[in-house]
């Protein structure tokens, strides 16, 4: 009993920082979820339902969020994915005034089907893959790096003092193509030159230097959508 | 906001939102390269930064603590190195005073004799052990002849803990074995040597009341003139004769009084007469008792003259004598006889039947209250004659 506790224990501290870990963790614990969730909904979930979404999400904030002195991880786990849920509850309750474009209407035809559709499906598609394309190219440039999308987003600057000092830094790489042809020539963030440039502290960059790849990967040649979507951004605008 | 979604797991998607931020989200059928307007993100984990407050707190207890261990550890170097603990007094030559710290190695030597500051002076006691340095000093001493093998040396120890009193008492007389001297190590408190002086001047002082019972001419008087309560009255008796006068001589006459007694009780044959005489004092004692019991047992100190001039060795009868002198002087006009023979003659023999009923007066009256006496040893030359001839 206390070997599978240990085992247990020992799974999540790896999943902490390894995504596969995480991934497997999660499905090895599937069913453990899917109770959970049941006893909220009061019924099996389904694939497709947006709660068994959302507790697989808690499941994983639960590993990431677990520590030994907060005891039993799947208690706490339990906990989290409860949590999770009423939350989505309450959110979907606040909006619960209004009527969905599935609902029929006198001619038992749905509402949706009475608004005008201004969206290209078809180009959607086009831009979907085109994205799909770059976020391919991107993840395995970034692998040259040795950096992940997980990494990345783990890495991500949380506070916005230090995203814009990270913005500052891309933006002033961005003038000085010299520095982004130093960057991919080397494989290295150029971490000196850019504090140097940007007057900002080489501690700050250099905590955020897997951020700092992938942005600045985006911000070289062949990522136009990615660029495009951050181009407030990349061009001074105000980060929200 | 708008966001791509970066990539896709089980449990979460990694999503980049317009300001280049990588966030992670609830993976709600999302498909990569999908933009979404409202995912569910995950809850910042609670990595908590110290807030600017707490930092500061931090530090500050940081530097406390630091600063308390310090200061700690330079107490502990003070208690144990530099704080005076004990003390040991050599007394040989000089009083020599060595101060030790808790290891017991002196920490300073201070003598208020000028010879004891020439043998500092020479010697490098720091750091040294009490033994060495009490060694070195009675040695110095005795090279510079101011003891000699076989002299008596006395060393007193004070210490705060008891048991390091003990323990230097006996390392002291153990490691002083080697030296020829006749060392003993006392405690501080066992100094004798003022008690044995003080004896003598108590003597002198209060001889009225402590040489009768102490001394043996006192005892004789206990025996005669019934000795403590007639001793105590013997201050009131007095001060009835000179009533305002002599307040506190009345103290002094007291002890004069009972060794007259004594010398009255060899002379057997004057009782008889005072017993002959004894109804003209009774009366006396009737108005005021208390002050005549006394007063009587006073009176004798003059017969105690006349022994004071045979046995001269206690100081204190002269005094009485000259008191005794006053009080009959002033009681003689009182008395219708001869008035040195009534003097002393009454002395002696009032003891006897007064003995009974002056006690619980003269505690009462004399002692508490000294100025109804004075009527009385005022009322006495009138009243003996005019009792006379009442009664």
């Amino acid at each position: 009993m206390d070997q599978d506790v240990q085992k247990l224990i020992k799974q999540v501290y790896e999943a902490k920082t390894d995504s596969h870990a995480a991934d497997e963790l999660i499905s090895a614990y599937m069913p453990f979820i899917k109770s959970e969730t049941a006893r909220f909904i009061n019924r099996p979930p389904q694939p497709e339902d947006d709660e068994l979404s959302i507790a697989m999400f808690a499941f994983y904030e639960a590993i990431r969020g677990y520590s030994k002195l907060k005891g039993s991880f799947l208690s706490f786990a339990a906990r989290q994915i409860k949590n999770r849920l009423i939350d989505n509850y309450r959110k979907e309750k606040r909006s619960k005034g209004l009527i969905s474009l599935d609902t029929p209407d006198e001619d038992d035809n749905e509402l949706i089907d009475t608004i005008s559709d201004s969206h290209d499906e078809y180009a959607e598609n086009e831009i979907r893959e085109a994205t799909q394309a770059e976020i391919r190219e991107l993840s395995a440039q970034m692998e040259t790096f040795g950096v992940s999308l997980s990494d990345v987003a783990d890495n991500s600057p949380k506070q916005g003092r230090t995203l814009a000092a990270c913005q500052k830094a891309v933006a002033y790489a961005r003038s000085h193509p010299g520095i982004l042809e130093e960057f991919l020539r080397t494989k290295r963030v150029p971490i000196a030159k850019l504090a140097e440039g940007t007057n900002t502290e080489r501690k700050t960059l250099e905590r955020h230097r897997r951020y700092l790849v992938a942005v600045l990967l985006i911000c070289t040649n062949g990522y136009e959508i990615m660029r495009g979507h951050i181009m407030q951004v990349l061009k001074g605008g105000e980060i929200t | 906001m708008k966001y791509i979604v970066m990539e896709c797991h089980g449990g979460y998607a990694v999503l980049m939102d317009e300001a280049a931020r990588f966030v992670k989200a609830a993976n709600v059928h999302y498909k990569v390269g999908q933009t979404v307007t409202d995912p569910i993100l995950m809850e910042k984990v609670t990595e908590k930064t110290p807030s600017r407050n707490i930092t500061v707190i931090r530090r500050f207890a940081a530097a406390a603590a630091s600063l308390a261990v310090f200061a700690g550890m330079g107490y502990g170097y003070y208690y144990q190195n530099v704080k005076p603990h004990s003390s040991v007094i050599i007394c040989a030559a000089s009083d020599i005073c060595l101060s030790l710290n808790k290891k017991g190695h002196v920490i300073s030597v201070t003598t208020d004799d000028p010879a004891g500051e020439a043998i500092i002076k020479e010697y490098d006691y720091k750091g040294k052990d009490k033994l060495k340095v009490a060694g070195d000093i009675l040695e110095i001493e005795k090279s510079k002849g101011l003891i000699s093998s076989g002299d008596s040396v006395r060393m007193y120890v004070n210490a705060d803990d008891p048991l390091d009193s003990d323990t230097y008492k006996s390392e002291l007389e153990d490691g002083m074995k080697g030296l020829d001297l006749n060392i003993s190590v006392l405690e501080i408190g066992q100094h004798p040597a003022p008690p044995d002086p003080v004896p003598p001047p108590i003597q002198d002082q209060p001889a009225p009341g402590k040489d009768k019972k102490d001394d043996k001419p006192a005892k004789p008087a206990e025996t005669s003139g019934k000795p403590d309560p007639g001793s105590e009255s013997h201050p009131d008796a007095p001060a009835p004769p000179e009533p305002a006068k002599d307040g506190h001589k009345a103290n002094e006459g007291p002890a004069a009084p009972p060794k007259p007694a004594h010398s009255d009780d060899a002379p057997a044959p004057a009782a008889p007469d005072v017993k002959a005489e004894d109804p003209p004092p009774p009366p006396v004692e009737g108005e005021k008792p208390a002050p005549e019991a006394p007063g009587e047992d006073t009176p004798a100190p003059p017969a105690p003259d006349a022994e004071n001039e045979d046995k001269p060795a206690p100081p204190s009868p002269p005094e009485p004598a000259e008191q005794g002198d006053d009080k009959p002087a002033v009681r003689l006009p009182a008395t219708p006889q001869a008035p040195a023979a009534v003097a002393v003659a009454v002395a002696p023999i009032p003891p006897e039947p007064h003995e009974h009923p002056p006690f619980p007066e003269d505690k009462g009256s004399p002692e508490n209250q000294p100025a109804p006496e004075a009527p009385g040893p005022i009322d006495h030359p009138v009243d003996p004659e005019a009792e006379g001839p009442l009664s």
